[in-house]
């Protein structure tokens, strides 16, 4: 009975902040209206909830802390796993003319670390990465700070079953206590039953409000095409590119295969194209993501390395020339179309010669027994020591191991309890990559499954987490059948490269301002 | 394109069968061994070392295996591991030298360590200025190195500049800097750069416009920079915006060497300075060598007595060799091996001296 009275009494309190809500939105973001999903996330935390909110991606999830961020008093912290993730974040921040916002990650110089702790309390946004908020300076200062949100970002980082798993998100719950308890707001993109229950567990969100978004994205066409071999399937995507609305990104499982495409589509095709992977220096891989972004590409050839924290609105085209290891990731990767809302493509390309990959992929993410017994004993022989995280892992990855894997070992040895031997872990961590690899050969026939699904491609994915359709897209899949007109590309590109070559023209284009 | 070929016969004609492959690898890379730095002056390759610190020892190796195929490079002694030319060897050099040449802006070595982080600070300047001037706030620095960027937000802290001002400011002396280089190396260099609207691009990318050969374009980027480093410090540089990017506190001394030197000038013995360190007597030693080559007015003397320098130089001839053991063989192991890389880098560096 009482519990009714306070929410009735709250009830004009509530449409006056929503009210609020939405004058922000409108004066500070430029938004006439909230998007489907985010004014009940904003609602809830403002009337001081905690939620759990699963929104696709390209739905706009930031803006259901950034407008309580200019509502509630104190600091909006938010975690985030992935250093472009926080650039882009603060990016689109800084755009609306937001100067109090800041991020604390370990590329920081100590200088520009120290000063940043020392503001706090003049900051609006502060994005943290999961590493820096184990740092007990770090968590003091904060102890010494208004928080007014505790936001987790990609809060399936936290899952071990999930395919991005950070042993650092683990100790997120803690540190929230330490720091005064604030509302917290958990965000994840897609995620299956098992991840999103993982979140709520570990982030002890069992009282939280729940927010859970279709995963559908109705303007994007899916279509899976079976194919006889490699050669077969490069043919196809020429002919593909030659006709489709562009820019595109095509997934490829290897590295050397986005060089080789690269190649190959740049020998064929009137397309400006390049190749994006882990392996490339930092720089390069900036400087490519640029390019992109500024509409410089037609097509990215590219691993799973390219996309997270990557907010580009016009993508139409997201191929998969290798298919992935899990659902989830398969649809981030095409969530990466079509941000803009217009109709956008998704082809995977399937050959029987892709089965092995996953597999051995799979298998290198964690150590072998022996391997890792000897990685035991040496620490026992204190040949080895677990003070400096890097050092450890280049040892590690030294003795053949993935960085994953090197990864896996690191994180097993830090939960040793004291007193005992290193190599008294052995059984406990093959249990667990016994278990781990289970969870993930299930993933992967899933995603198998799917590939080889003879009906609606839209509600087999739908259905793996746990929805139905309502609404059927025009353009749905190719089971459901679409005219291939419906993607075709109007008028010429780009020239094939217009890029400056004179020194001079180029360093004018650079640094003068157009007189215009 | 056999320009990988050129330069890989050109250094082991250099090298006359006493270095292995993987000498002339750490050269290209620049590896801060002080073998490598000593190597350098000693066989007069200063300009190549550090001049493909891009390298990939995969490529390298490629590179190696196709020369060794066409016995164009041969071991020097029954598995010595060290490799000279072959007759035809030194003939294909010899025609590739008519028609091939070096970017003449490597030879100046003089900010070798410093010309990495140097070109990132100039990108990340260029791009920031670049943005600004265009009015975005934000954007993707094409660098997160702290160490760069730091350095850059102290240089845009310049005072009473407006972003359009000290954008045509870097414009006119980045103009200045590139009209001293030749056309293809500025356009290189400029390429690479991002800015509002426009990335920069990766080597793999420029070498598909120009040559099609990502060694020379390697080759001519780096000439391209140590000539805008050679010109933006000399003593009557006029650049002074740019100026501001040089960190000139240190030549080209290895960080390490430079907190040894400051302990030496303070009166400190090596013993001290290796326990003050936590480094080992050898690393000291690597220092102290590192010394002798690039600091003229260090004196070594108190390590290497005069008659003892003179009696490993004129062992050294007789030996006819850089070798460090038939030396000692020859002095019959009354001095150190220590004393022998000082000799050589002492009389290395008065050569090298003698040269400009």
């Amino acid at each position: 009975m009482s519990r009714v009275n306070k929410i009735q009494k709250m009830k004009p309190f509530k449409q006056e902040l929503m009210k609020k809500a939405e004058r922000v939105l409108k004066h500070t973001f430029g938004y006439d209206a909230f998007r489907p999903g985010q004014k009940p996330v904003v609602e809830a935390l403002l009337s001081g909830e905690d939620v759990f909110a699963m929104m696709p991606t390209g739905s706009g999830k930031s803006i259901c802390y950034q407008v309580p961020g200019y509502l509630l008093s104190g600091l909006v912290l938010v975690v985030s796993p992935l250093l472009s993730l926080m650039e882009d974040q603060m990016a689109s921040l800084r755009r609306i003319g937001e100067s109090k916002v800041r991020a604390l990650n370990s590329m920081l110089h100590p200088k520009e670390r120290s000063r940043v702790l020392r503001q706090l309390n003049a900051l609006r946004f502060l994005f943290i990465s999961p590493e820096m908020l184990r740092r007990p300076a770090v968590v003091s200062r904060l102890e010494e700070t208004k928080l007014s949100l505790f936001v987790v970002d990609e809060a399936h980082c936290i899952s071990q079953w999930g395919y991005e798993f950070r042993p650092d998100y683990l100790h997120l719950a803690e540190i929230r206590e330490r720091i005064g308890a604030p509302i917290c707001l958990a965000l994840t993109a897609t995620a299956d039953r098992g991840v999103r229950e993982d979140i709520i567990r570990h982030l002890r969100l069992e009282n939280s409000r729940q927010f859970l978004q279709s995963v559908d994205r109705p303007n994007i066409a899916v279509a899976v095409h079976k194919v006889e071999n490699d050669t077969v399937k490069t043919e196809q995507l020429l002919q593909l590119l030659g006709k489709v609305r562009l820019p595109g990104i095509i997934y490829c499982a290897s590295r050397g295969w986005t060089q080789r495409l690269t190649d190959i589509i740049r020998n064929r095709l009137p397309l400006r194209t390049a190749f994006y992977h882990g392996g490339m220096l930092q720089e390069d891989r900036r400087k490519i993501q640029n390019q992109f972004l500024d509409g410089e590409l037609d097509v990215l050839c590219c691993t799973n390395a390219f996309g997270m924290g990557i907010n580009k609105p016009d993508v139409r085209l997201i191929v998969h020339f290798h298919y992935p290891r899990h659902m989830n990731a398969y649809l981030q990767e095409i969530g990466r179309a079509g941000r803009d809302g217009k109709q956008s493509l998704a082809v995977l390309y399937y050959s029987k010669e892709d089965d092995r990959l996953p597999l051995s992929f799979i298998d290198s993410d964690y150590p072998s027994p022996e391997m890792l017994k000897k990685i035991l004993l040496c620490l026992d022989r204190r040949e080895w020591r677990i003070e400096d995280e890097r050092q450890f892992l280049s040892a590690a990855e030294n003795e053949g191991a993935s960085e994953t894997a090197a990864r896996f070992v690191w994180e097993q040895v830090g939960r040793k309890p004291p007193g005992v031997s290193f190599l008294s872990i052995l059984d406990d961590c093959l249990r667990k990559i016994g278990e781990r690899k289970r969870r993930q050969l299930e993933d992967l026939a899933a995603m198998r499954s799917w590939i080889s699904e003879e009906g609606c491609r839209r509600k087999a994915y739908l259905r793996l987490f746990d929805e139905t359709l309502t609404v059927k897209p025009r353009l749905c899949c190719d089971r459901c059948g679409f005219p291939p007109e419906a993607f075709r590309r109007e008028g010429r590109l780009g020239n094939r490269d217009d890029r400056e070559i004179s020194w001079e023209s180029r360093l004018k284009r650079l640094l003068l301002k157009k007189l215009s | 394109m056999p320009y990988d070929e050129f330069l890989l016969l050109h250094l082991v004609g250099r090298f006359k069968g006493e270095r292995t492959l993987s000498g002339i690898y750490h050269l290209l890379k620049g590896k801060k061994s002080s073998q490598t730095i000593q190597d350098s002056y000693l066989f007069h390759v200063e300009p190549f070392f550090h001049s493909l610190d891009g390298l990939k020892r995969q490529d390298y190796d490629w590179l190696t295996g196709k020369c060794l195929k066409k016995r164009w490079i041969e071991e020097a002694g029954n598995r010595s591991g060290k490799y000279r030319l072959s007759e035809s060897g030194a003939d294909r050099l010899k025609a590739l030298g008519k028609t091939h040449s070096f970017p003449s802006g490597l030879d100046f070595t003089e900010h070798v360590n410093e010309e990495s982080v140097f070109w990132l600070k100039l990108q990340l300047a260029v791009q920031t200025v670049s943005e600004l001037v265009h009015g975005r706030k934000s954007f993707f620095p094409v660098t997160r190195q702290a160490l760069v960027t730091e350095s850059v937000r102290v240089f845009l802290r310049q005072p009473s500049q407006s972003p359009s001002r000290l954008a045509l400011q870097m414009f006119v002396e980045l103009r200045g800097l590139l009209s001293l280089c030749p056309r293809e190396e500025a356009d290189i260099l400029v390429l690479q750069m991002t800015g509002f609207g426009m990335g920069g691009l990766t080597f793999h990318q420029l070498s598909c416009r120009f040559s099609n050969d990502l060694w020379i374009c390697r080759l001519l980027h780096k000439s391209a920079l140590r000539r805008l480093l050679h010109h933006l410090s000399a003593p009557d540089s006029d650049y002074p915006c740019l100026r501001r990017l040089l960190n000139e506190k240190r030549g080209t001394l290895s960080l390490s060497a430079g907190q040894t030197y400051d302990y030496l000038r303070q009166g400190k013995s090596m013993e001290t300075i290796a326990r003050l360190r936590k480094l080992s007597r050898g690393t000291i030693e690597d220092h102290i060598v590192e010394l002798v080559l690039k600091v003229p007015s260090f004196d070594c003397s108190p390590y290497l007595p005069e008659e003892v320098n003179r009696s490993i130089l004129s062992a050294a001839r007789q030996a006819g060799t850089y070798r460090l053991k038939p030396i000692k063989h020859i002095l019959q192991d009354r001095v150190s091996y220590f004393q022998i890389r000082l000799a050589l880098a002492k009389s290395a560096a008065r050569e090298g001296s003698a040269d400009e």
